[in-house]
């Protein structure tokens, strides 16, 4: 073999062994070069995925920060009966670490593959079914409502259906307190694993919502509400309570509770003689009467025409202005509205809220039922001037006596604060919007004496804090059927709504008991309860006594009437 | 000369293998780090949840209802209106927010 067939061999050899290399390279250069963007993009669709996360609700908290609402992760199990290396163990594990029914084996057995273990599992059960490590267990996180101070305030809460708000402020508020979704690319590998990539998106955070309510005074008012309505059997109980000063309402407690509703703007009744302060307020503001008038109050039955008798609870003779309202005399207030007319009185019903949605905005609010000006006849007049013959829902009612308290001035009631971020940076601040005079101070503070006078001696006497200088007025209305639109013999709709202290009223508290079977009168069911949460809230915010506290070695005087 | 030049190639080809190299340990650090990066932010937020849990158990544990029935079980009793006077503020006046635990950073 010649020098020159050994080189040529070696040359072929050599040709042979890097031609493939070459190839290669040449058909890597091609694909990183020339073919890099199409390819690129094709592996960016076959790896790649956008993954979109929501995030938690928004919170929803008290005026002094305390937490009512806020979204927690909570985790589904499921197992996949294809994957399970030892069915019957894992089985068992689950049902020992789940506490799951004996009807699960049978669900189990019954499943093709997919089986759907338990819902809703706690960080706790969460790490429990964690550690049994069982392949074929999954275990899905999700934002659950979750609610620490448990059943306080849940109706104006609201409820929730996977990250929607159903009703309450839940729903009202659900633009701001709606989880926000956040996306992300992310690369898999062949098992599947995320190869972190980056945030498309930052994580974005939802607002909170800061309501008016006071915690602790929700709390005493829902108990304080629930108490009597047990004890006196009625169908429905309801305590509100609102800083006459800005119309922010402090406590709307109802018992027993309707997740779907808010009734104290849903519901409503007819405000009986709790009404008169409305009227006795229009007429003094009006100067059609004062507080040297006296009324005959016909010993109880007024024969008003042929066909209407108007009555009072108890039988009364001659009755002082003051002396109508602490002994809430119908008849007697009858003729103070007649006293006003008809215009100024339909005029003073609207200018104190009646008719007229509060403001609060809630879907389903009733704006009350207020008839037509030229509708109203003289009977109409008479009646209505003690609450009668219209409706009007418990916000309106408190929100007309917060005027009457801070001094004549008609504030929109108020239930949310303000919005923040989630750091606490405030978005939207709430202030108290005065919507407009009603009555002068001067009036206003007649109208709190005489009112004073019907908790001191009158048919409020229930409500009454030795020391403390409380005004209200008791009502008893009778319950109309629906249907027939007739009173209803026997059922009747109890309330109290006063305010305190009476200098400077920063409390104003209305208490309604729908159809109680046993205390069935205003000043027997509702100021009780009135002076319940009146008692606590003195209490808890220290309130000093504004009045001589009575002399226990004296005889105190004989409990007055409480037959309103 | 001839040796000179084979040198020569010879570190060419060892500089363009180390720069392939260093790609290559660059982009297999990269997904090792992907991966690290993922794990910690899952570990973040097991450790966010597991935050909100034990924050959720003391707002439970504070609320009036769960006081009321412990403070009960005590023996304690509500007192009379007037009873109480607070000593760290003005008598009469609203304390909003001023327990501790309005004051975290939620």
């Amino acid at each position: 073999m010649t020098a020159k067939t050994l080189k040529t061999r070696i040359a072929a050899c050599a040709f042979l062994a890097g031609a493939p290399a070459f190839i290669i390279a040449g058909r890597l250069l091609w694909l990183q070069t020339v073919q890099h963007e199409a390819l690129g993009r094709m592996a960016a669709r076959s790896f790649s995925r956008t993954v979109s996360e929501t995030g938690p609700r928004g919170r929803v908290f008290c005026q002094g920060g305390e937490l009512l609402a806020e979204s927690i992760v909570t985790w589904d199990v499921q197992l996949f009966k294809k994957d399970l290396e030892d069915p019957e163990a894992a089985l068992a594990a689950l049902t020992r670490t789940l506490k799951l029914p004996a009807e699960f084996r049978t669900k189990f057995k019954r499943a093709k593959n997919f089986v759907p273990v338990k819902k809703n599992l706690d960080r706790a059960a969460f790490e429990a079914v964690s550690a049994l490590k069982i392949k074929g267990v999954s275990l899905e996180p999700h934002q659950s409502r979750y609610y620490p101070s448990g059943d306080l305030a849940r109706a104006i809460i609201g409820l929730v259906g996977s990250d929607k708000g159903l009703t309450g402020a839940e729903l009202l508020y659900d633009k701001v307190l709606s989880g926000k979704t956040s996306h992300r690319e992310v690369i898999r590998d062949a098992s599947g694993r995320i190869i972190f990539q980056d945030k498309l998106e930052k994580e974005a955070l939802p607002r909170d919502l800061h309501l008016t309510l006071d915690r602790d005074i929700q709390y005493f008012s829902q108990v304080a509400v629930k108490e009597m309505v047990e004890k006196t059997g009625a169908e429905l109980g309801m305590a509100l309570v609102q800083e006459p000063s800005s119309g922010r309402l402090l406590a709307m407690a109802t018992w027993p509770e309707d997740l779907g509703k808010i009734q104290p703007v849903e519901w409503v009744y007819e405000p009986g003689s709790t009404f008169k302060s409305i009227t006795l307020a229009a007429a003094l503001e009006k100067g059609v009467v004062s507080e040297k008038d006296s009324f005959y109050c016909e010993n109880g039955a007024w024969k008003f025409n042929n066909k209407v008798i108007l009555h009072d609870h108890e039988p009364e003779q001659t009755l002082s202005l003051s002396g109508v309202i602490e002994r809430s005399s119908n008849i007697g207030t009858a003729k103070v509205g007649l006293k006003l007319g008809i215009k100024d009185f339909y005029l003073y019903a609207k200018s104190f809220g009646f008719g007229s949605k509060t403001g609060l905005g809630f879907y389903g609010e009733s704006a009350g039922i207020l008839r037509p000006l030229e509708q109203y006849t003289s009977l109409d007049l008479a009646v209505g001037s003690y609450g009668h013959g219209m409706a009007a829902t418990p916000v309106q009612v408190i929100t007309a006596y917060s005027a009457i308290a801070n001094g004549g001035e008609l504030y929109e009631p108020r239930l949310v604060n303000r919005t923040t971020e989630f750091d606490g940076t405030e978005v939207f601040r709430n202030e108290p919007a005065l919507v407009r005079r009603v009555i002068s101070p001067e009036t206003s503070r007649r109208v709190k004496t005489i009112l004073r006078a019907v908790v001191e001696q009158g048919t409020g006497l229930s409500a009454r804090i030795p020391g403390y200088s409380i005004a209200g007025k008791t009502g008893t209305s009778k319950k109309i059927d629906p249907r027939t639109g007739k009173y209803l013999t026997g059922k009747n709709v109890a309330s109290f709504c006063g305010f305190f202290p009476f200098d400077q009223p920063r409390y104003t508290i209305l208490v309604v008991m729908d159809n109680p079977k046993r205390l069935t009168y205003g000043g027997e069911s509702a100021a009780p309860v009135f002076r319940e949460i009146a008692a606590r809230i003195i209490n808890i915010k220290s309130l000093k006594a504004d009045m001589p506290l009575p002399d226990k070695t004296k005889k105190q005087p004989p409990p007055g009437p409480v037959s309103d | 000369m001839l040796k000179k030049t084979r040198n020569m190639n010879l570190a060419a080809v060892g500089a363009v293998c180390a720069v392939l190299f260093l790609f290559a340990w660059e982009n297999v650090q990269a997904v090792k780090l992907g991966y690290t990066i993922e794990k910690v932010r899952r570990e973040i937020k097991d450790l966010e949840s597991s935050n909100t849990y034990l924050k959720k158990e003391i707002q439970a544990a504070m609320s009036p209802e769960k006081l009321e029935t412990e403070a009960l079980k005590l023996g304690m009793v509500y007192p009379e209106p007037g009873a109480v006077v607070m000593l760290d503020g003005a008598a009469g006046k609203d304390n909003p927010a001023k327990d501790w635990l309005a004051k975290l950073p939620w």
